[in-house]
């Protein structure tokens, strides 16, 4: 494609939170401060499974500054989904602000709002709660057994509706290949707790919520729902986010928060602990996952079909949905003629699994390339050279839901990043070097794809309002949740290209449901693809708007009045020149019209974002450790808006990815069911010292619809690193491990279990 | 509970707050363990007294044959100083692998030798280096003891109530080397699961060798067959795998004198990793001491 040259747009500029953030002049929720705000904080069960009979809470009112203490005797039995992310959605609803079923270790089972913080965790401290224990099913095999305590009425197993296409059965392909993934449990490192500020206004009735979530109106329409108000009465802001990862797409502390600030017609405050993040937010599913596939002997892959087993923990929210989308994301990236997919998700007695950054891509991408990895091994073809016969052209059809992969660069990915990484020559290199020594060298790679919408998953649309300002300057009202990326100033630099006006006079706000139009939220990689189309047409429509202003004040007709650089003149007068000030003066004063326009974009597409990670690493045999020592990402993102803040989403994808395949787990006690790591310390993940000196390289044709050709990077960019790696570590050692994470201690015992062999052999 | 603070400014002043000092007063220096267990948990701390204006407990210098260094002195300070950095290479070394450079900033020697970690870095240098810890009591008199007997477990030290670690000495021995090495779970900011402190008397051959293992037991051990195995002769990969083999039974030994594994240590991998991954440790410690001499 012809590359304009543009203003903004590609220009590499700082998130526009940067600064703020380093100096620490940013206001998270956390940080805001009322007269007589209220402090709440929740009290941890002790059991996995079983009843609450009683509650003791007269030492917590003891306590001075208590306001309330809440427990399931004196609270509502309504039921809600924190997984729910608009009014029309179906979801489980199985939670309740208090339960008296109480379903995981250190489950919710009480609350304190006291003026102080540490008046509530004290009086917290001072609640005793009185039990009755049942038995407990802590991992997925004892949840599923016939006699399993019954976590939820209707059971504890929850199938999806087989994803299919062609038929798997009919296939007859003569190679036949079957392998296991296993994905651990992992909590999202977002570095801001949830924190959630509600205030009633007991004079009229309305009420206001904080949180630096991703979905606003989502959060509404559970708290209008919950608390029986109308929606016009709730608002809900987004505040500034310090990382989500997944985990704000849910509504989690928000019920109770609201729910205190209306009983008390006060103004509360939430900030969980790291502890109650990882135990009483979320985590990332713990996943196994099978597959077979039928392959011809020249490598055209005939058939695949996954099996899918997630771990929901106490309460299934997201996961049904969640393990659904993993089948439909089955066929983005290879021509397959026949698809299956078959998901389960079961209910244990420990903390709950829910949204994860990439929804499912990471997973069904892990079981597939580690299969096809496999698959190439046996047909004694390069994995590129395999992926080559198979990925999809631009267009093709993506056979789940009948869509196109949009204008897409799977050869070009795989091509590109074959020769900058030098594949060829290092696998060489590699192969050499590992005859004998302590170190081994290993390359892997992996091909990914996602989503930029979530059409047609459901429809898309997105919304927009602009208006000009009377000194000339522009604000953007739209629901937009950044996550800490720098979607707001993707934004602006769309407002500001199409407007020609300077960068600062651009003022994007972020959502606000008093104030905005209708967004669904920030997730499935959505925001640029969408929200930039809408935020790129409203300014246009404006501009045209505002044309047609200064076609009255030049007196001239709109068709002959040109645009440059946020002023107006007529073609055949170009000295003379009408400013967006002038225009927007002109219109208030003379015309009686203020300058604004709304306008929405529904999505025609879904386009793929295909992403090919190559990776090098050095692996210990003495002490198990793998270093990751150099590797590329390439990435076909349209058009890259800011390379900069698209190579440091790439940083985040390779050093999420390394933590997802090396390091990363939240071990759940298998006996008590506890959730053993709650804390940084004993989490272990990949440090910024880890991470090699990253590529990054971008393939910029770009998409028909999406703003200036751009399509989504924020998920993608983390989905084919871990299989990558995990095919790298595999051809260093001649192993097939693929149960992550691949800690020092598995890839001791891998080695052990192959010395074995070897000495069993002789 | 609300909780008093005093900072004194003197020895003196420190030692008049040693004597106000109940069973529930806490001495805090870096604050680099201490901040982080007390952080929102139900403190019963009557008093803090802190070591922060105490310029003399920060000081490193040489007395008569010895290095006094101040029981304040932070990690950064013992790993640059040019005396540590001469004399006790390991302890140097050592420091530089305490956390992060954060932690290294505040974090204090005396702070991880009165913590008593069983994976504190400090603990195998001082006990290789014969080193003494100075306690100073409420009377304003101090009292030296060897520090391999401070340290009595996970957590315990010969500390009495109303005392306070003032400083650790160590004994300045010509013509030795050292060396520490570090298997934590990555490469930086991390916590060891085997630390080894070895010295040797410098020559055509090891001799003399003197080693620590830390991390795996409750104290460093002391490691006799060292000597025997590496010293006055080339050591190639047969005497490198004997040690391996000697160490890894020491730490199958004390596995199964546990009467349960560490709560993180679920699989059996993880149970046996010590044993396994004991012999990189062995590999890079001869590795570097063949590289210093």
């Amino acid at each position: 494609m012809q590359q304009k040259e543009y203003r903004y747009v590609g220009k590499s500029l700082s998130n526009d939170n940067a600064y703020g953030k380093v100096t620490g002049a940013v206001q998270y929720c956390g940080d805001m401060m009322a007269p007589g705000m209220l402090h709440i904080k929740i009290k941890a069960g002790e059991i996995a499974h079983g009843r609450v009979i009683g509650a003791d809470t007269s030492g917590a009112w003891k306590v001075p500054g208590v306001k309330a203490v809440y427990t399931c005797f004196n609270t509502p039995d309504t039921l809600y989904d924190r997984g729910r992310v608009a009014s029309y959605e179906t979801a489980p609803f199985q939670e309740r602000l208090f339960d008296s079923h109480i379903r995981y270790m250190g489950e919710r089972v009480a609350a304190v709002v006291a003026d102080t913080v540490e008046h509530a965790q004290e009086a917290c401290r001072k609640i005793k709660i009185e039990y009755e224990t049942y038995p407990a099913a802590v991992t997925m095999e004892e949840a599923l057994r016939e006699d399993a305590p019954k976590i939820h009425e209707k059971g504890n197993v929850y199938e999806a509706e087989p994803a299919v296409y062609g038929d798997y059965q009919s296939c007859s392909a003569e190679h036949v290949h079957r392998s296991r993934s296993h994905l651990g449990r992992i909590t999202h490192l977002s570095m801001e707790t949830y924190a959630v500020r509600a205030r009633y206004e007991k004079g009229s009735g309305k009420l206001t919520v904080w949180t630096g979530c991703q979905t606003a109106f989502g959060i509404r329409s559970t708290l209008g729902d919950f608390l029986d108000m109308p929606y016009s009465k709730v608002r809900v802001v987004k505040t500034t986010m310090g990382g989500s990862f997944g985990c704000k797409q849910e509504t989690v502390i928000e019920p109770l928060a609201a729910y205190a600030a209306k009983d008390l017609k006060a103004d509360v405050m939430v900030v969980y602990t790291r502890e109650e993040q990882i135990n009483n937010a979320m985590l990332k599913h713990s996943v196994d996952l099978e597959v077979e596939s039928k392959v011809h002997g020249d490598g055209t892959i005939e058939g695949m079909q996954i099996k899918a087993v997630l771990d929901a923990g106490a309460y299934l929210t997201v996961s049904p949905s969640y393990c659904s989308v993993m089948g439909g994301k089955l066929g983005k990236v290879y021509r397959i003629p026949h698809l299956r997919y078959e998901g389960t998700v079961v209910c244990t007695n420990t903390a709950v699994n829910g949204s994860f950054r990439s929804w499912g891509s990471g997973e069904i991408v892990l079981a597939y390339e580690n299969h096809w990895n496999q698959v190439a091994e046996e047909l004694h073809m390069d994995p590129i050279d395999f992926r080559l016969k198979n990925v999809h052209q631009a267009y093709d059809l993506e056979p789940m839901h009948r869509v196109t992969v949009g204008n897409t660069y799977f050869h070009e990915c795989l091509i590109k990043g074959r020769e900058a990484f030098q594949w060829d020559q290092r696998k060489k290199k590699c192969a050499e070097k590992n005859k004998n020594g302590r170190y081994r060298c290993g390359v892997g790679m992996a091909l990914a794809s996602h989503t930029s919408s979530k059409y047609p998953y459901s429809s898309d649309m997105g919304n927009a309002l602009a208006r000009i300002q009377d000194d000339g300057s522009l604000i953007v009202h739209v629901g937009i949740h950044d996550h800490g990326c720098g979607t707001v100033m993707a934004m602006r630099k769309i407002a500001a290209e199409i407007m020609e006006i300077d960068l600062e006079q651009v003022e994007v706000t972020e959502i606000d449901t008093s104030v905005d139009l209708y967004d669904y939220g920030c997730y499935a990689s959505r925001t640029i693809y969408i929200l930039g189309q809408a935020v790129k047409k409203c300014c246009e429509d404006l501009l045209e708007k505002a044309r047609q202003m200064a076609a009255c004040k030049l007196d001239s007709r709109a068709s002959l009045i040109k645009y440059e650089n946020g002023e107006f003149y007529k073609e055949d007068e170009p000295n003379e020149r009408l400013s967006l000030k002038e225009t927007a003066k002109y219109a208030i004063r003379v015309k009686g019209e203020d300058l604004y326009m709304a306008a929405s974009v529904r999505s025609k597409e879904n386009p793929g974002v295909p992403s090919a990670h190559f990776t090098q690493v050095k692996v210990d045999t003495y002490s198990g450790m793998v270093e990751v020592e150099d590797c590329l990402s390439v990435h076909d993102v349209g058009k890259a808006l800011n390379p900069d803040l698209c190579v440091g989403q790439v940083g985040s994808g390779i050093q999420q990815g390394m933590g997802i395949a090396l390091c990363e787990e939240i071990k759940i006690d298998p006996k008590t069911g506890r959730t053993l790591i709650t804390n940084f310390k004993n989490y272990e993940v990949a440090n910024a010292v880890d991470v090699p000196d990253y590529q990054a390289l971008f393939i910029e044709e770009g998409d028909e619809y999406g703003p200036f050709g751009a399509k989504s990077i924020g998920e993608v960019v983390v989905v084919p690193v871990p299989p990558a790696l995990v095919a790298a570590v595999n051809n260093a050692l001649g192993t097939r491990l693929t149960h992550l994470p691949l800690t020092p201690s598995v890839i001791l015992e891998a080695i052990e279990r192959q010395q074995e062999e070897k000495s069993h052999d002789h | 509970m609300n909780s008093n603070y005093i900072q004194p400014r003197t020895r003196q002043e420190l030692s008049q707050a040693l004597g106000q000092m109940t069973e529930n007063s806490r001495i805090i220096a870096g604050g680099t363990d201490l901040m982080a267990s007390d952080h929102g948990r139900d403190s019963s701390t009557d008093l803090y007294i802190s070591l922060f204006c105490l310029g003399d407990m920060a000081e490193i210098y040489r007395e008569d044959g010895w290095v006094r260094i101040g029981a304040g002195a932070v990690h950064d300070a013992i790993e640059k100083n040019p005396i540590i950095q001469e004399n006790f290479r390991a302890l140097s070394m050592a420091c530089s692998k305490v956390g992060s450079q954060q932690i290294r900033n505040k974090g204090t020697i005396g702070g991880n030798l009165v913590n008593a970690s069983p994976a504190g870095d400090m603990l195998p240098c001082v006990c290789l280096f014969l080193g003494e810890v100075e306690i100073l009591r409420a009377d304003d008199t101090t009292y030296r003891m060897p520090a391999r007997d401070f340290i009595l477990g996970a957590g315990k030290t010969a500390l009495k109530p109303k005392e306070a670690l003032y400083a650790v000495w160590l004994p300045i021995q010509e013509g030795r080397s050292s060396t520490f090495v570090k298997l934590g779970s990555r490469k930086e900011v991390t916590i060891a699961q085997i630390s080894m402190a070895v010295s040797w008397e410098k020559g055509e051959y090891f001799q003399k060798i003197e080693g620590y293992l830390g991390a795996v037991d409750t104290r460093p051990i002391y490691l006799e067959e060292m000597n025997h195995i590496l010293s006055g002769r080339a050591v190639g990969r047969e005497e490198r795998e004997e040690l391996v083999s000697s160490l890894r039974e020491r730490i199958r030994v004390i596995r199964e004198n546990r009467k349960r594994p560490p709560k993180l240590k679920i699989t059996e991998a993880e149970q046996l990793y010590k044993e396994r991954a004991v012999r990189s440790v062995v590999y890079d410690a001869i590795d570097q001491m063949e590289g210093e001499s």
